[in-house]
């Protein structure tokens, strides 16, 4: 159904009547300012859809004007193609009637029927309800509680429609209480962090725990109590055979044993030490008997070795004589020679030494000439140095000249200024033979122009004189004239003279005299470099007494050098020969005399030898007797070591002997101390065990094994259940969830474009009993409906009925429109942009009435716009 | 001779506390095994013997509590029968405390037997005893007893505690086990053997008597004990069960398909009712594929007729959960509880998944159901 035109007569502030035509298919604005009747005209389409135009209700009483009348709406619309009239009026004569093409096709209750099928009444969850948004009830649940009950009926009514019932889809109450139990079933066991406390699960754990702690701690008493009954027995098995006197007879026989042993092992290590001692006595008198034969053969060796060597040493000491008294003439006549060359070579050096005297005396004195000389120079320079001194100071320096000549050119140039300034007399004789007048004495030639420069007097001869008083007609040009020659006598008294050809000459010899002077001081430099106090202390030390005349029999140098150089060659060579004669001789002298001693040592050592010799045999030794005397030691020694073998191998082994006494001592002294330990031991054992032994640890430890093997199964059947419902409820879970989401699809699908208009990925959750969303997701963050600004919740309300309303229209049923009387108050201007955009999109197969006092902010909406006009005779 | 008669016994395990059992029922079940020694006696002046034979583990421990012994032995001395009592394995003569103290305070009719030596019982009969030096000796203790000579005109009876195959009460192992035909090459008129705790007859002159009141399921019998009677010297001995205890373990496999109805299954499984089910300790295992709702008739089932036994355990581990369609529109015939259901009867079917997970899956589903079902009634 789509409305084409409303007219409103007798309509609350309508008395005349008033039509908005003009609506179109999609978007319709009627932008109007407060109290224009945007109000009255949603209640007018409320009343001629809704109302029976019998009824007398309150809401037809309110549309009644203050004036009275009898309110009266035609509504043209449109249906499947058709166009209608609708025409209702209430109160007074109430009619109602339809009309098709000019013809009247249903009047009074056949009327009201047609109008009944257009679309279903409020009150009975038509979507009117839904999809009508009034002034000021711009939330989904606004309204009384009848209007939401009937807005919560049309949603059920639409959705169901579509998807079914939702309690069928979603399992309704019996899955809430199934899943009620199994989450209560299950947080009775757990919480999020674990099992929670004091429930079966828990109760379960700690059950075991429990029950594994006391195990252990029995466990390990009964495992000490075990151990020490063990240990017990063992002590008293110890004890048994420690406390067995075949035992301690065995134990002190066996020490008995080993003291013997111990003993005889001594005494047989006693005849050991004799045989030994025995042993090394034969093997002294053996030694000392190969010494005596040794000796004895070696003193005869040394008689005869020595007596030869005595002979050879006289021949090598005889002959070392005669070749050390050769020596010793060749030595000498190598230091005769050597001794005549040094003499020469003295001489030639002499004779040196006198030619380079002389050389010397000559240079000192051509030195003494040629600085007399020029100190004599020297000497006449300075006066003539001081003298252009003295010119090159007078007269003016070259800066004074150039300052001058400024002046004066300055001067010049004021002159000609004046001059140029000055009236000018120029005089034009009459002939050859006028007489020529004189200016201040001087002849005026003829034609020249001359200046007046001051008082002038002019002679004028047949005339007289005229006086000229040229008075101060250019003051400038005198005072610059007078400042220059200020100015110029200045610079000539600077320059001490009188004026600047005096000035340019004295100038030019200063000039002069400063080249003179500089002349002088160069000469002077070159002769005394130093000054003359420097030449003169140069000269003085130069002897005239040195200078004497040289030898006339001096060779020349060259000669004497040569001469020098020759006796220096000779000597050396005689010197060399002479140190090379030195050496031999004493080595010469050296063997002589080793060789001399060794001769002498040889004589005494074959005379000692020979008394050695002759002492022996005196004594009775020969070699015979010696010989016998070793071999009868060598069988003694023989003897005394095979006694001292036989008794070495049968020696019995110390250390075993003594070992095993210690060995027998400290079994018996253990055995005692082991009796002692194993007693205490003992005892402590029985105390600990009578304490132990009554309080049934084994009974205890079986009781708690058999708990714990129990309490497992209880706690794995615990975990079971956990897991079991865990599972039930997940399940659950995701079933009812999927439902929902399937439930919800065909209105998440109308709705997802819209909302991503004004939020781009957001989703809305929706509550299964008020079929309203309850949540605004974005971002993955969940938000609760009632925590969203005024501006977001109406935003969702209105695109939730335009959802509904595109839901409605794609179900094939019949619709109202949508009408919405300032259904978005809060809303910003920039959100407002992207609602209207919504709007648009959802207007395309839908008829959107909006009602709005905001001209301004619904300029821009776009859609047709609707205005109230006077209605026509035929409109009413 | 007249006849020799006496009671074979063992495995009294005084002391044992069922810690493995709910603590309201572990009092009843440690008296139980006290009351056993006054049963004993009791049978024994029955049956006219003088002695009565515990061959071993008469305590559960070596070092059992005093009042445990103490107890014990006045219990005994309660008694005209004389009491030879074997060190087992559970109470060798390892225990030296507790043999020392039993030494010490034993009646004149209570006699503990320390040693490998023959032992005159009474006139004309001769006891072979084999006590257990430790708790495993590793060898087979009765070894000594055919080259025992006694006086041929004496009975000879063995007293040993043991395994005769390659298992023990205990489960220890093959080590030291007794031939079981020693009775024959020892030349015993009798050998009194204990360990098992169930009776069993081993040859005609060999027997196992079990203990006197049960400790456990394994054995699906009440305790009981053995009176024997040796005419003479070679002649086979008459052996006589006696039963002695009070409490019944079940150890009761149910095995259920779908379509078997659990309760009538169990209570065809289970005793009569009546309070005899008051000392039944039963252990139910129940076995097999069972669909939803047969799973949950079981359960009610247990849990009602639970409280009239002693001890009652409802073992579902090895029942799978069989389910169909039906099953699953008990749930729902639609949306998001059939949906979950589906989701949770896939996975308890997919072979993909670990076993756990399956059965966890499996039982979500049952619980489910279970809730549902809860819901209609």
């Amino acid at each position: 159904m789509k409305i084409r035109a409303i007219t409103l007569s007798d309509v609350r502030q309508f008395s005349r009547p008033v039509t908005v035509a003009g609506f179109d298919a999609g978007l319709n604005v009627l932008s109007a300012p407060n109290e224009s009747g945007k109000s009255t005209l949603f209640d007018a389409l409320h009343a001629v859809l809704f109302e029976k135009h019998g009824a007398r209700k309150k809401e037809v009483l309110a549309l009644q004007p203050d004036v009275g009348g009898a309110p009266t709406i035609t509504l043209e619309i449109e249906l499947d193609g058709k166009a209608f009239r609708i025409v209702k009026r209430w109160l007074s004569k109430p009619m109602a009637e339809v009309w098709q093409d000019g013809r009247l096709i249903a009047k009074a209750d056949e009327a009201e029927a047609f109008i009944a099928r257009l679309t279903t009444p409020i009150d009975e969850g038509g979507p009117a309800g839904l999809l009508w948004v009034r002034q000021g009830l711009t939330a989904l649940d606004d309204g009384t509680d009848r209007e939401r009950k009937w807005q919560a009926a049309a949603r059920r009514d639409l959705m169901s429609s579509i998807t079914g019932e939702f309690e069928a889809l979603t399992g309704g109450r019996r899955m809430d209480r199934v899943l009620a139990e199994a989450r209560a079933a299950l947080a009775q066991r757990v919480t999020q962090r674990g099992a929670r406390a004091g429930g079966p699960l828990e109760r379960a754990q700690r059950e075991v725990a429990e029950h594994e702690a006391k195990v252990q701690e029995l466990r390990a008493q009964a495992e000490a109590l075990s151990r020490d009954l063990r240990r017990r027995a063992e002590v008293r098995r110890e004890l048994d055979l420690l406390s067995d006197p075949a035992e301690a007879a065995a134990r002190k026989t066996r020490l008995e044993e080993a003291r013997a042993a111990q003993d005889a092992a001594r005494a047989h290590g006693d005849q050991l030490a004799h045989a030994r001692l025995a042993v090394q006595s034969a093997t002294l008198h053996r030694d000392r008997a190969a010494e005596r034969l040794r000796a004895f053969t070696e003193a005869r060796r040394a008689a005869h070795a020595s007596r030869a060597a005595a002979e050879t040493a006289a021949q090598t000491a005889a002959a070392s004589a005669a070749a050390e008294t050769e020596a010793r003439a060749a030595l000498e006549g190598a230091k005769a020679a050597a001794e005549t060359a040094r003499h020469a070579h003295a001489e030639a050096q002499a004779r040196l030494q006198a030619v380079l005297a002389a050389e010397t005396r000559a240079a000192t004195a051509s030195r003494r000439a040629d600085l007399t000389r020029r100190l004599a120079e020297a000497r006449a320079l300075e006066p003539r140095i001081a003298a252009a001194r003295t010119a090159a100071a007078r007269g003016p320096d070259a800066a004074t000249l150039t300052r001058l000549e400024q002046a004066a050119q300055a001067l010049r140039l004021a002159e000609a200024l004046h001059s140029a300034a000055a009236p000018h007399l120029t005089i034009r004789y009459h002939g050859p033979e006028t007489p020529r007048a004189r200016l201040d004495g001087t002849q005026i030639p003829e034609g020249t122009p001359r200046p007046i420069l001051g008082p002038t007097r002019l002679d004028l001869p047949g005339y007289g004189q005229i006086e000229i008083a040229p008075g101060d007609s250019d003051g400038q040009s005198a005072d610059r004239l007078a400042a220059a020659q200020g100015a110029q006598a200045q610079a000539l008294a600077q320059a001490g003279a009188d004026s600047l050809e005096t000035a340019r000459r004295a100038a030019k010899a200063r000039a002069e005299a400063e080249a003179l002077l500089h002349e002088l001081r160069t000469e002077m430099r070159l002769l005394a470099p130093d000054g003359l106090a420097a030449l003169q202390a140069e000269l003085e030390p130069l002897d005239p007494g040195d200078e004497g005349a040289a030898p006339a029999d001096l060779p020349p140098r060259a000669e004497a050098e040569a001469q020098l150089r020759t006796a220096e060659a000779r000597r050396r060579a005689a010197e060399a020969e002479h140190d090379r004669h030195r050496p031999l001789f004493e080595a010469a002298r050296e063997r002589a005399l080793r060789d001399g001693l060794a001769r002498d040592a040889a004589a005494a050592a074959c005379k000692a030898a020979a008394n050695h010799l002759a002492d022996l045999e005196h004594a009775g030794d020969s070699t015979e007797t010696l010989s016998r005397a070793l071999d009868a030691a060598r069988a003694q020694l023989a003897d005394a070591e095979a006694r001292h073998d036989a008794l070495a191998a049968r020696a019995p082994d110390m250390t075993a002997v003594t070992a095993a006494l210690t060995r027998a001592l400290s079994v018996v002294e253990a055995a005692e101390a082991d009796q002692a330990r194993l007693n205490a031991e003992l005892a402590r054992l029985e105390t600990g065990i009578e304490l132990r032994a009554g309080d049934g640890v084994e009974e205890e430890l079986a009781d708690a094994e058999t708990r714990l093997a129990a309490a497992r199964p209880r706690l794995e059947a615990e975990e079971h259940e956990v897991a079991v419902l865990r599972r039930l409820v997940v399940a659950l879970e995701t079933a009812q969830a999927q439902a929902r989401d399937l439930y919800f699809d065909p209105l998440m699908a109308e709705l997802k474009p819209m909302l991503t208009l004004l939020w781009p990925g957001a989703e809305l959750r929706f509550d299964g009993d008020s079929l309203l969303p309850s949540e605004l997701v974005r971002d993955g963050h969940a938000e609760s409906l009632g925590n969203l600004s005024g501006g977001t919740r109406e935003q969702i309300a209105l695109l939730v009925r335009l959802a509904f309303a595109r839901l409605l229209a794609r179900s094939g049923q019949t619709a109202p429109p949508v009408i919405l009387d300032d259904a978005l108050v809060f809303t910003d201007d920039d959100r407002i942009e992207r609602m209207f955009d919504a709007l648009h999109a959802q207007a395309a197969d839908l008829q959107i009435i909006v009602l709005s006092c905001r001209n301004r902010a619904f300029r821009d909406l776009g859609g047709r716009k609707l205005a109230f006009a006077p209605a026509s005779e035929t409109d009413a | 001779m007249t006849a020799f008669r006496f009671i074979h016994s063992a495995d009294l395990h005084l002391g044992r506390r069922f810690g493995n059992l709910p603590e309201e029922i572990r009092g009843r079940l440690v008296e139980a095994r006290h009351a056993a020694l006054g049963t004993l006696a009791a049978t024994a002046r029955a049956q006219g013997a003088q002695h009565i034979l515990l061959a071993g583990d008469t305590f559960d421990s070596e070092t059992p509590t005093d009042p445990v012994w103490r107890q014990a032995l006045a219990a005994m001395a309660d008694s005209p029968a004389h009491w030879w009592v074997l060190p087992g394995n559970h109470d060798s003569l390892g225990a030296e405390t507790l043999w020392q103290r039993l030494a010490a305070h034993a009646p004149k009719n209570v006699h503990v037997l320390h040693d490998i030596d023959p032992v005159e019982l009474a006139p004309g009969a001769m006891l072979l005893p084999a006590p257990l030096p430790r708790r495993r000796p590793g060898r087979d203790l009765t070894a000594w007893m055919p080259g025992c000579a006694t006086d041929p005109r004496a009975l000879r009876i063995g007293l040993a505690h043991g395994a005769v195959r390659d298992f023990s009460e205990d489960g220890a192992g093959a080590e030291g086990i007794i031939p079981p035909d020693r009775a024959e090459t020892a030349g015993l008129d009798y050998l009194a053997l204990g360990d098992w705790h169930g009776q069993m007859t081993l040859s005609p002159r060999c027997a196992y008597a079990g203990t006197p009141e049960q400790d456990g399921f394994r054995h699906a019998a009440r305790g009981g004990c053995l009176a024997v009677t040796l005419d003479g010297p070679g002649a086979p001995p008459r052996i006589a069960r006696v039963e002695t205890g009070r409490f019944l373990w079940l150890d009761l496999a149910l095995e259920l398909l779908p379509g078997l109805c659990p309760e009538t299954e169990l209570t065809r499984l289970l005793p009569g009712p009546g309070p005899a089910r008051r000392d039944i300790l039963v252990r139910l295992q129940a076995q097999g594929r069972a669909g939803l709702a047969e799973q949950q008739t079981l359960r009610r089932t247990a849990a009602r007729l639970s409280p009239e036994f002693c001890h009652f355990v409802l073992e579902t581990a090895d029942l799978a959960t069989e389910f169909d369609a039906a099953d699953l529109d008990a749930i729902d015939h639609g949306g998001a509880l059939r949906a979950a259901a589906e989701t949770l009867a896939q996975e308890s079917r997919d072979d993909r998944l670990a076993a756990a997970d399956r059965a966890i899956a499996a039982g979500a589903l049952n619980r489910l159901y279970g809730m549902l079902q809860g819901e209609a009634e």
